[in-house]
C-alpha cells in the first residue's frame, strides 16, 4: 500500500498531473486524425521528453497512450474512417448508429466502453506487474537471455502471416543492435569508421525514423493515391443527441464490457498479441451474444447496422490492452507491443532500466506509471465528453497536405535534438526508408523493434551465460540448475512452432481438397 | 518467368546479400566479438534465401505494378529527397528556418492546385516558425540558426 501511496504522491504533483492531462488531450486529437496513431505521437514526443523531468515525460506518455484509442473511435463513428487501427470494427456499428441520428449515443458508448476497459486494465497492471517484477528479480543471465528469446518468439508466433518474414525482421533488428563497440571486448563492429556509430545506432532517431518517418511516407503515398482517384472529402453527420448513456443502456452493456475487457487484458499481457487480435476476438464473441439476445426484437438493428454492443465490444477490448501491455514491460523489461517498446525508449532516454530493476532503483517512477494509468482512465471520461464535439469538428478542418510536412519537420527536428547533430537526422531518414520499404515488402515491424530494444541485452546475457557454462549451450535447457530458463525456451519453441504447424495443416487440407476435386471431376 | 516479377523473390535475395556481406565483414572482427554478429548474418542470409525459394514455389507471389511505382516516386521518394536536401542545408550552415520554410512550402504547394498560394506560403511559414519555437524557445534545443535570428531571439 505504501508503494501505491508513493505513486499517488508523485502523480499528484500539479505539474505531473498537468502533463498527464496534456497527454490525454493530445492523445484524443492525434488518435482522431485518420492516419496518425499513438506510434507517431510517441515518435514526436520522445525527443521532446529529453528536456522534461522523468515523471513529467512519462505522465505525458501515459496520457497519450490511454487516449489515442478513444480518439481513433471519433472519425470511425463520424465518417467511418478509423482514426487508429484499433477502431476499425467500431466504424461498422458506430457509423451506422451515427447515420441514424444517434451520433452522440455512439460516441458516448465508445467513450464509456473505452474507460471501462482501461480501468480494468489499469487494475490488472497494478495487481500483476509488481509481483511479477519481484519474481523476475531472481533471474540471472541465463533466464534473462531465455526471456528475451521468449519475447521475440511470442511476437513472431502471434503475428500471423509468414514466419520467415517475422524471423527476418527479428534477425535484422538483432544485427543492427550489434553496431558499435562490442560490450565484451570494446571492438568496433560495423561502424565503418563513423564516430557517431561507436556507441551504437542512436536509439531516439532510430525510433523516430521507424515510427514517425515511416508513417509520414505512408501518409504521403496515401495523399498521392487519393489525388489520383479524385476522392472527395466525406460529409459528416452532426451530433444532435446526448452523449451520456442512461442506466438501462449501462446495465445492458455491462456483460459485454466485462467479457471484452477480460479478453483485452489477457491478450495485452502476451507480448506481440496486440490490440487487433483483442478487438476481433471481443467483437466475434459479443456478436453471438447480441444475435441470441437482441437481434430481431423491435427497435433493435441487425448486427453491424448500429448495434450498441458492436461499439462496446471493440472499444472496451482495445483499451483493456493498453495498460495490461505494460505488465511485461514493467515486470520483465519485455515490451507488450510497439507502443510499449517506445515506452522503453522513453525510459532509457531518462537513464532508467525498464524491467524489475525499475521498482528497486526508481520506485517513485515505477509506481507513478502504474497509478497514472488508473488516473488517466478515470480522467479520460470527463475530458473526452467535454472535448469530443470540438475535436470531431476540428479534425476534419485539418488539411492533410499541411499535416504531413508538419509531422516530418517535428520528427526530424526531434531526431536532431537527440545529439544536436545532423547525423541523427540522417539516421531518422534512413530508418524511415527502411521502415517504409520493409512495410511494403510485408515484413512485420514488431519483431524488428523488439530486437532493436532487446538486442544488446540479449547479447550481453548470452555472453555472460556462456562464460559461466564454459561455452556450453546446454545451460539454457538445464532442468536442474535453470528450470525457469528451460520453461521459457520451451514456451518460445511452442510460439514458433504454432504457426508452422497451423500452416502445414492448412496446406495439407488444401492439397487434400484439390485431390478430392480432381477425383470427382 | 513470373518469379522475376515477385517482390518476395527480389527482397529475399537482397536480404541474403545483406546477410552474407555482413557475415564477411564480421569475419574481420576480433576472435571474441565476431561469433554473435557472424551467426546473425548467416541467419539473415539463409532466411533471405528461404524467402526467395518460397517465392519461387508460390504461384501467387506479390508483384509490383506501374501505378505503385508512380505513387512511390511522387510521394515517399520526393518527400525523402526534400528532407535530405533540408538536412544538407542544415549541415552546410544555412540555418534552420529558411530551409525548413522552403521544404514545407514545396511539399504543400505540390499537393494544391488553387489560387491561394499566399495562404499556403503563410501555412508553411507558420509550420517552420512554430516547430522552431517549440524546440528552440520552449525545449531549449540549440537549433542551427543564423546568427542574426539568434540575436533577435535572445
Amino acid at each position: 500500500m505504501t508503494e501505491v501511496a508513493l505513486g499517488f504522491a508523485t502523480l499528484m504533483d500539479p505539474a505531473v498531473l498537468g502533463f498527464l492531462i496534456i497527454g490525454i488531450v493530445a492523445g484524443l486529437i492525434v488518435g482522431s486524425i485518420p492516419g496518425l496513431n499513438d506510434n507517431i505521437a510517441f515518435a514526436i514526443f520522445i525527443p521532446l521528453s529529453f528536456s522534461l523531468s522523468p515523471t513529467y515525460a512519462l505522465a505525458l506518455m501515459v496520457g497519450l497512450y490511454c487516449a489515442c484509442a478513444i480518439g481513433g473511435s471519433i472519425p470511425a463513428i463520424m465518417v467511418k474512417v478509423p482514426g487508429t487501427a484499433s477502431s476499425v470494427l467500431t466504424a461498422i456499428d458506430g457509423h451506422a448508429m451515427a447515420r441514424s441520428g444517434r451520433a452522440g449515443q455512439a460516441l458516448g458508448i465508445a467513450i464509456s466502453s473505452s474507460v471501462f476497459g482501461g480501468i480494468t486494465s489499469s487494475l490488472i497492471l497494478l495487481l500483476f506487474a509488481p509481483p511479477m517484477a519481484a519474481f523476475a528479480l531472481r533471474f540471472g543471465y541465463v533466464e534473462n537471455f531465455s526471456l528475451g528469446i521468449l519475447g521475440m518468439a511470442s511476437v513472431i508466433g502471434l503475428l500471423g502471416g509468414s514466419v520467415i518474414k517475422g524471423l527476418l525482421s527479428a534477425v535484422l533488428g538483432l544485427l543492427v543492435a550489434t553496431i558499435g563497440f562490442s560490450q565484451q571486448t570494446g571492438f568496433p563492429r560495423y561502424t565503418f569508421g563513423v564516430d557517431n556509430l561507436y556507441e551504437g545506432v542512436p536509439f531516439v532517431p532510430l525510433l523516430v525514423g521507424l515510427f514517425g518517418i515511416t508513417a509520414v511516407l505512408e501518409l504521403s503515398e496515401e495523399l498521392i493515391r487519393d489525388r489520383r482517384r479524385g476522392l472527395a472529402p466525406r460529409d459528416m453527420p452532426r451530433i444532435t443527441d446526448s452523449l451520456f448513456i442512461d442506466w438501462s443502456m449501462t446495465k445492458r452493456l455491462l456483460p459485454s464490457w466485462l467479457q471484452c475487457s477480460l479478453i483485452g487484458n489477457v491478450i495485452g499481457i502476451i507480448p506481440g498479441a496486440g490490440m487487433l487480435m483483442a478487438i476481433y476476438m471481443g467483437y466475434e464473441r459479443i456478436s453471438h451474444r447480441y444475435k441470441r439476445l437482441f437481434a430481431g426484437k423491435p427497435g433493435e438493428p441487425a448486427w453491424g447496422e448500429g448495434a450498441p454492443e458492436g461499439i462496446a465490444a471493440p472499444e472496451s477490448a482495445n483499451n483493456a490492452v493498453v495498460a495490461s501491455s505494460m505488465v511485461p514491460l514493467l515486470s520483465l523489461g519485455i515490451p507488450g507491443n510497439s507502443v510499449s517498446a517506445l515506452f522503453i525508449g522513453a525510459l532509457m532516454i531518462q537513464g532508467m532500466v525498464p524491467g524489475p530493476l525499475l521498482f528497486l532503483d526508481h520506485p517513485d517512477v515505477a509506481w507513478m506509471i502504474i497509478v497514472a494509468f488508473l488516473v488517466a482512465n478515470v480522467l479520460m471520461w470527463p475530458i473526452s465528453f467535454a472535448l469530443v464535439r470540438t475535436i470531431s469538428g476540428l479534425v476534419f478542418r485539418l488539411p492533410k497536405y499541411v499535416l504531413v510536412p508538419t509531422i516530418s519537420l517535428l520528427c526530424l527536428t526531434g531526431a536532431y535534438s537527440d545529439e544536436n547533430s545532423v547525423f541523427s537526422i540522417g539516421v531518422a531518414i534512413v530508418a524511415g526508408i527502411v521502415g517504409y520499404v520493409t512495410r511494403r515488402l510485408g515484413i512485420p515491424h514488431a519483431p524488428l523493434i523488439l530486437a532493436l530494444v532487446l538486442g544488446r541485452t540479449i547479447e550481453d546475457n548470452l555472453d555472460n551465460a556462456l562464460n559461466i557454462s564454459a561455452g556450453s549451450w546446454g545451460i539454457f535447457v538445464d532442468p536442474i540448475e535453470h528450470p525457469i530458463s528451460l520453461v521459457l525456451i520451451l514456451g518460445a519453441a511452442a510460439f514458433m512452432l504454432g504457426p508452422i504447424v497451423t500452416g502445414s495443416r492448412k496446406r495439407y487440407q488444401a492439397r487434400r481438397r484439390r485431390a478430392e476435386m480432381e477425383v470427382q471431376s | 518467368m513470373r518469379v522475376l516479377k515477385s517482390i518476395d523473390f527480389w527482397s529475399g535475395l537482397a536480404f541474403a546479400g545483406i546477410g552474407f556481406s555482413a557475415g564477411i565483414i564480421a569475419l574481420g572482427f576480433d576472435s571474441s566479438s565476431f561469433l554473435y554478429p557472424a551467426t546473425l548474418s548467416a541467419a539473415l542470409g539463409l532466411l533471405g534465401l528461404a524467402l526467395a525459394a518460397k517465392a519461387c514455389r508460390d504461384p501467387a507471389a506479390k508483384t509490383g505494378d506501374a501505378e505503385g511505382t508512380h505513387v512511390i516516386l511522387w510521394g515517399p521518394a520526393l518527400e525523402i529527397g526534400v528532407w535530405t536536401l533540408w538536412a544538407l542545408a542544415l549541415w552546410a550552415g544555412l540555418g534552420y528556418i529558411g530551409p525548413a520554410f522552403a521544404a514545407v512550402a514545396f511539399l504543400i504547394l505540390r499537393h494544391v492546385h488553387d489560387r491561394h498560394v499566399r495562404l499556403h506560403l503563410l501555412q508553411a511559414a507558420g509550420v517552420a516558425l512554430g516547430v522552431f519555437a517549440i524546440f528552440y524557445a520552449i525545449f531549449q534545443v540549440p537549433l542551427p540558426e543564423l546568427e542574426f535570428i539568434r540575436d533577435l531571439l535572445e
